[in-house]
């Protein structure tokens, strides 16, 4: 047992979370969404020159060989800043989904996600299906897709859309389409913890498969097992951000002669904030550990039981930093709002509350 | 004791559900359906309806146009108009300065606001919060000066509640810095128009624009618009809060969202069955059901007491109780609703147009509403508030 990072990891979280804290405050946010493509190109260009792309892909495919350690001390550090790039598409999902492909195809498209060339994105919900699991209705013929999906994280603006789709066989693959193929159409829009998603229609368009590497359903459920540890990882940052917000503004906000903060009712709320914070941070950490493990069965039950403390944590904190901050958390002229709607989001993300218990609760519970 | 209507009362449901459905704009009720907020002109054109018949001013005396309904009819009505779903007759009117005037100011005020007010010719909105006095009110520092027979008032008011419509305002003033700060406080009534009232928008963070900061920089308000007595303003206020805190919990419009979302559970097909079959869900609904037969009691037994002719020169610290619980209700409705969506529920529909729509539509609205309920536990007396009040006037502590 070893809970503790080296010094390497200890590095990563220091550096990513210097740049951020120096590029990424709440008016420099305010900035960077109102962009066209709802991002600034010059963070994304920082996140690849700090190796952050680099981190998930192997050595011999010009990466650093990180591990889900890593991984998750940049989420942290991301949750933290509550940043609005698609870098869990190019850090965690691609890098997984690309373990379907073929060396040679592997090396094209991680050359420019590694540099910050390429922005991806991951294609998988669709409108007629509400859980992650349920069958898809995108197909492939022929080398061309036809097919709808829906709430696509930076759908629009992505160079390269990972989609998963079924053949005429009925066997699910991942299929890689470019930016501007012909039949597709994007219906961008911005989201409620401003990032962008957008729906995409696909009508005969040209997309290449990924083949020669494991099982495109293994590879599916990999990535989105990644992704969800990663998004506690995320939960956790904004977590404790939020908490560090709402005890400053209550050591400041002065009501009754004194600072609402010397009041045990609000001490105790928030207090409680960080006994729920805790528990994610061991959580976070479980779900990191876990979601490379072999044993498919062991690994999605682990993340389920994360998830499910992640999503009652989240509610609690983000629920209570509104609160304490009273009329001022509801407006958009505080930060804190942001982090209850973006900790309210990643509750949703990647399988909620209800879809994580059911996983448990089918499985007769945790093995032990 | 008992629980069932009468069947007097039971046919009076019935005459109230027959005029709402005779007489409420389709338009309204859809948009209301949708988990919309009704729009101003929804708001004013309904209660016009409702002041015609005689119906926009349930609490007040027949003197002053009230029905002359019992407690119970009250809350049959306030119950079908929420569950129509219909607006609300406005709040800030009928509920709030409405029964002050009514109770604690002069004829000439009477004759000249409370016909308007029960017809919504005058919007009104309420001038308590200030930024440095938000649970501790008391403490408020807009400022009233005399000045011949007029007051001067400067300074400003926040969290004013659909400002941007209003023709009126209700506001807290400090006539007198002596002695307790509650004793040196007035009830003003102040006309929007005046010159040097300015009205600033404050951006929510479901995107939506509901509430204001009003300034006042030398505003000039004639005398005889001060209600009852000078500094003595915060016994008003109290009698105007317990009041509503009393319309805080919204029976009606929850048991309207719980049938609602029974409806879509029934029609979402989450992984081959419907959302309703969902022994998660299911559970979840049926608690809130508990939940809310459990606020209702209490709102009824409260009432009860009312009618009964329980003391009510001073809110009944029970209203705490159902103010806290009836934020809750509202809150966690809006939970499941979310919870619902899912990731049709990510989208933020904003001002590039109608792009964000991905689910059926009441999707839309599930997150936004969510985010804004939160503020039901911080207004109006937040939670730890009412806690305090229960700590002192029922525990003693």
């Amino acid at each position: 047992m070893n809970f503790e990072l080296n010094d390497e990891q200890r590095m990563l979280s220091e550096s990513l979370s210097r740049m951020l804290a120096d590029r990424y405050d709440f008016e420099a946010r305010k900035k960077y969404v109102a962009m066209d493509g709802g991002m600034d190109p010059a963070i994304w260009k920082a996140y690849a020159e700090m190796g952050l792309f680099a981190l998930p892909f192997p050595e011999d495919e010009g990466g650093i060989g990180g591990t889900a350690t890593e991984t998750m001390l940049v989420a942290e550090a991301m949750g933290h800043a509550i940043t609005v790039e698609p870098w869990m598409e190019a850090m965690v999902l691609a890098p997984s989904l690309l373990q379907a492909a073929s060396s040679e195809q592997r090396a094209k498209i991680a050359e420019g996600i590694i540099s910050g060339e390429t922005i991806p994105a991951y294609a998988h919900l669709e409108p007629a299906m509400l859980e992650r699991d349920e069958g898809l209705k995108t197909q492939e013929n022929g080398g061309k897709l036809s097919g709808t999906k829906t709430v696509v994280t930076f759908g629009e603006e992505a160079d390269v859309i990972f989609v998963t789709a079924v053949d005429a066989s009925g066997k699910t693959g991942i299929y890689v389409v470019k930016k501007g193929a012909e039949g597709l159409e994007a219906r961008g829009y911005k989201t409620q913890d401003e990032q962008r998603a957008a729906e995409l229609t696909f009508d005969n368009t040209p997309a290449e498969k990924l083949e020669g590497g494991i099982d495109a359903d293994k590879a599916i459920r990999l990535a989105e097992a990644k992704a969800l540890a990663a998004s506690i990882g995320e939960a956790l940052g904004a977590m404790e951000q939020a908490i560090d917000l709402t005890v400053a503004y209550i050591k400041e906000r002065e009501q009754f002669g004194k600072p609402i903060g010397t009041f045990q009712a609000l001490q105790h709320i928030a207090a409680q904030g960080v006994v729920e914070k805790e528990q994610v941070k061991s959580m976070a950490m479980y779900a990191a550990l876990m979601c490379e493990d072999e044993d498919e069965h062991a690994r999605d039950l682990a993340l389920s039981t994360a998830k499910v403390k992640m999503c009652d944590a989240s509610r609690y904190v983000g629920q209570m930093s509104i609160q304490l901050h009273g009329g001022v958390g509801m407006t958009m002229e505080y930060s804190i709002g942001r982090y209850f709607k973006r900790l309210t989001m990643l509750e949703i993300a990647w399988g909620d509350r209800d879809f994580h218990m059911d996983r448990l609760c089918e499985a007769g519970g945790l093995a032990a | 004791m008992e629980l069932k209507f009468t069947p007097e009362e039971e046919a009076f449901r019935q005459e109230v559900r027959d005029f709402i459905d005779a007489n409420l704009p389709d338009a309204t009720r859809q948009h209301l359906k949708l988990g919309n907020a009704p729009t101003k002109e929804m708001t004013v054109e309904w209660q016009k309806i409702l002041n015609k018949k005689g119906w926009a001013t349930p609490r007040w005396p027949a003197e002053w146009g009230g029905p002359g309904w019992s407690v119970t009819q009250m809350y049959i009505f306030q119950q079908e108009n929420q569950s129509a779903p219909a607006p609300d007759p406005l709040g800030f009117g009928v509920n709030m300065v409405g029964p002050v005037i009514i109770q604690f100011g002069n004829e000439e005020q009477k004759k000249r606001f409370l016909p308007r007010i029960a017809n919504l010719d005058d919007w009104w909105c309420q001038g308590f919060s200030e930024p440095g006095a938000g649970s501790d009110l008391a403490s408020l520092k807009t400022r009233a000066v005399k000045d011949g027979d007029h007051w001067i008032v400067n300074g400003q008011k926040t969290w004013t509640t659909l400002a941007q419509h209003a023709d009126w305002i209700f506001a807290l003033v400090r006539t007198s810095t002596e002695g307790k700060k509650q004793e040196g406080i007035s009830f003003l009534l102040i006309d929007m128009k005046s010159p040097g009232v300015e009205v600033h928008p404050i951006q929510t963070m479901d995107g939506g624009h509901e509430i204001n900061s009003v300034f006042f920089t030398d505003v000039k308000v004639p005398a005889e618009n001060m209600v009852g007595e000078v500094n003595k303003g915060w016994t008003y206020a109290k009698f105007l809060l317990g009041n509503e805190r009393l319309g805080a919990p919204r029976v009606g419009s929850s048991q309207a969202k719980l049938k609602e979302l029974k409806e879509i559970a029934q029609k979402r097909i989450v992984r081959g069955k419907p959302l309703w079959d969902h022994p998660r869900f299911r559970d979840k609904f049926v608690e809130a059901q508990i939940e809310l037969k459990a606020l209702e009691m209490t709102v009824m037994r409260v009432l009860s007491g009312i009618e009964a002719g329980a003391d009510q020169s001073k809110p009944d610290p029970a209203t705490s109780v159902i103010k806290i619980k009836g934020a809750q209700m509202v809150q966690r409705m809006t939970e499941l609703y979310i919870e619902a969506a899912g990731e049709q529920g990510v989208p933020w529909l904003t001002d590039e147009g109608d792009n964000a729509q991905v689910g059926p539509d009441w999707t839309i609205r599930a997150a936004p509403n969510y985010f804004n309920m939160r503020k039901s536990s911080i207004y109006g007396g937040s939670d730890q508030v009412q806690k305090g009040i229960i700590s002192k006037a029922i525990l003693g502590l």
